[in-house]
């Protein structure tokens, strides 16, 4: 299975006092990729009813490496978010996420790992809706279940 | 003890759905803890001793409306490691819940760009905070 690729460019303003991307920018980052795959790229595939409306259940993510801009010395190529499906539920499901950046030997320099509930949402009626077969078809498409996962480990000591 | 930061809701952290963006909730569990950094962990005389957000999860209960008081955020220690300590968070609008969330701090040494050894002076704020 294949997984979505989005490239992320970076604003000198993701930047914080200490010189790197912020950690709440990598939700930001996390966004547009998922806009991208659900929004942009899922009403090609015969998934239309993403884009009329989805909220976020819950996050998790684990920082494995700060994310720089240095303006004129090595300014960033976009940042690359890669995205895939993990569960797929009645009305819901799960996203898996890598943070990275490709070297020029194929290397992968991972900056975050982090994983969303999301919810398809009626505003309209106001409430969750269920996923529809077109949907389920698409998501299926990109479902990996043995990819990396965010977790305390690493973080701690 | 808990720590309870007043956050304000600007009117432009929401986004085309009416209601806050969820990556907003980010920034002010960030504001909250920044809040509570300086005001009480932070040791004014070694300004490169800081830390950075490892790892973090956030449970989003209810959408945040544009509200023109203040949304409270509780937060508190659950646990100090040698070098990293984890916060827990509690959003609210008066009494209504609206998200939940933890983040587990590397203490970091900003000058010599690496994790450090919290000192005993933060582990004595910390379990002051500790829930």
């Amino acid at each position: 299975m294949a997984r979505h690729v989005s490239q992320v460019p970076l604003r000198w303003s993701d930047i914080d006092s200490y010189g790197h991307v912020n950690n709440t920018v990598y939700l930001r980052y996390m966004q547009e990729a998922r806009v991208d795959l659900l929004y942009v790229h899922a009403p090609s595939c015969g998934a239309e009813g993403f884009a009329r409306g989805m909220v976020v259940r819950r996050h998790e993510i684990s920082y494995r490496a700060p994310i720089r801009y240095v303006a004129g010395v090595d300014r960033p190529e976009p940042i690359r978010v890669e995205t895939w499906v993990t569960a797929i539920r009645a009305a819901s499901f799960d996203l898996g996420y890598e943070i990275l950046a490709i070297g020029p030997g194929g290397d992968r320099q991972v900056y975050a790992v982090a994983s969303s509930t999301l919810v398809p949402y009626d505003f309209d009626a106001g409430r969750p809706r269920r996923i529809g077969p077109g949907e389920r078809a698409m998501l299926s498409d990109y479902v990996e279940l043995d990819g990396p996962t965010p977790s305390l480990q690493g973080a701690l000591a | 003890m808990k720590y309870r930061f007043e956050c304000s809701v600007r009117f432009d952290d929401l986004d085309s759905y009416g209601h806050v963006n969820n990556a907003m909730l980010a920034d002010y569990l960030q504001d909250a803890r920044i809040d509570f950094v300086h005001r009480h962990l932070a040791d004014p005389s070694a300004p490169h001793e800081r830390a950075v957000v490892g790892h973090q999860t956030i449970e989003y209960l209810r959408p945040v409306p544009h509200l023109t008081a203040p949304i409270a955020i509780d937060m508190w220690v659950t646990g100090v490691g040698t070098s990293s300590y984890h916060l827990a968070y509690e959003v609210r609008d008066g009494h209504t819940l609206l998200a939940t969330a933890t983040t587990a701090m590397v203490a970091y040494d900003i000058d010599g760009a690496q994790s450090r050894p919290l000192t005993d002076r933060e582990r004595a704020v910390l379990d002051r905070f500790a829930g």
